[in-house]
C-alpha cells in the first residue's frame, strides 16, 4: 500500500503534490490527485488571478520612491513575484484577500471581516512573510514564517480563523 | 488623533476601514528613530480636522495627496504599547507614534491594533 504523509506544519498546494512511490497504488493516487488539482484550480482560478492583477497593479503604481508622500520605498520586481507566488500557494477554498502597499517596499494580504477581525501578511524580497492579526474572541497572533514551495499551517489556519469567528 | 491617508489603497470605502499598512512607521533620519506621523485632533470640528491637512499635510511638491483619514483615541495609541510624540512640529498639532519595535511582525501587530479602533473619514473633496 502507497502512503503519502504530508507534513504537519506546511500545507502543501495539490497542485504540487509528488510522491517517489511506484506501483499501481501509487499511480491511482497520482491520478486521483491531478483530477483534485485540475479542480482545485478551477475553483481559485478567478480569485486568484483577480489578486494576481491587484497585485501587478499596486506594483505600477508603486514602483518609485515616496509614492505615498511619506518616504515611503518602492516595490520591487523581485517582491512582486513573491507576492503572487505566495498567493499561488494557498488553498483554493480560502477566502479572497486585499492587496496593500506598505511603506517598506512590501506587499501586504489584508483579510478584514470587521472590527476586531483582521489579519495581513506581509511579503517582501525574501521568502519569509511577516504576519499580524486579531483573529476574533480577542486572539492575537504576529510572527514571521517562510515560504517557498508551500505555506505555513499557522498562515493558513490564521485565515480560515479570521475568516470564521463571529 | 487623526491619520491623514495619502493613498487610496490604506483604506476600503465600502467598509469603512483603515488597512493596517498605513499606520506602519518610516525611519526618520533626522530623528533617529521610527515614526509614524498623526494630529491630534480632538477639538477640532470635521471641517476644521480637513482644513488642518490641506493646509499642513498636503503637498503637491512631496507627492502627496489625502484621500482621507483614520481616527481614534490618542488612548488607542497607548493601548497597542506605542508612545504619542506631541511636539506640534514641523507643522501645528503634528505628533509622532513613536517606539515601534524593529521586528516587522511585531510592528505589523501594533499598526493592526490601532487600524482596527481606527474610523474611516472621506475627503469630502471626493
Amino acid at each position: 500500500m502507497t502512503t503519502l504523509a504530508p507534513s504537519r506544519q506546511r500545507v502543501i498546494p495539490l497542485i504540487h503534490a509528488q510522491t517517489p512511490a511506484v506501483g499501481d497504488s501509487a499511480r491511482q493516487v497520482a491520478m486521483i490527485l491531478r483530477g483534485v488539482a485540475m479542480h482545485e484550480g478551477d475553483l481559485t482560478a478567478s480569485w486568484r488571478r483577480q489578486v494576481r492583477g491587484e497585485i501587478e497593479e499596486v506594483a505600477r503604481e508603486c514602483a518609485f520612491d515616496n509614492w505615498d508622500g511619506y518616504n515611503a520605498r518602492a516595490i520591487s520586481q523581485r517582491t512582486t513575484v513573491n507576492a503572487a507566488r505566495f498567493v499561488d500557494l494557498l488553498p483554493a477554498d480560502l477566502p479572497e484577500p486585499s492587496v496593500v502597499p506598505a511603506p517598506n517596499g512590501h506587499i501586504a494580504l489584508t483579510w478584514d471581516f470587521g472590527r476586531g477581525r483582521i489579519l495581513t501578511i506581509s511579503i517582501g524580497e525574501s521568502t519569509s512573510a511577516a504576519y499580524a492579526g486579531i483573529l476574533g474572541n480577542e486572539v492575537r497572533r504576529h510572527g514571521v514564517e517562510s515560504f517557498r514551495d508551500d505555506v505555513a499551517k499557522i498562515l493558513v489556519e490564521s485565515i480560515r480563523e479570521v475568516a470564521r469567528a463571529g | 488623533m487623526t491619520r491623514f491617508l495619502t493613498s487610496r489603497k490604506y483604506f476600503a470605502a465600502t467598509t469603512g476601514r483603515v488597512k493596517p499598512p498605513a499606520l506602519l512607521p518610516r525611519w526618520h533620519a533626522d530623528h533617529a528613530r521610527l515614526e509614524t506621523s498623526t494630529h491630534r485632533s480632538t477639538g477640532l470640528t470635521t471641517a476644521q480636522a480637513w482644513q488642518l491637512g490641506y493646509q499642513y499635510v498636503e503637498n503637491a511638491e512631496f507627492n502627496r495627496r489625502i484621500s482621507a483619514r483614520g481616527i481614534c483615541l490618542a488612548s488607542a495609541v497607548r493601548a497597542a504599547g506605542l508612545t504619542l510624540d506631541v511636539n506640534g512640529e514641523p507643522y501645528p498639532r503634528h505628533a509622532d507614534v513613536i517606539q515601534w519595535p524593529q521586528e516587522e511582525d511585531a510592528q505589523l501587530m501594533r499598526a493592526t491594533e490601532i487600524a482596527n479602533s481606527m474610523t474611516l473619514d472621506i475627503d469630502p473633496r471626493q
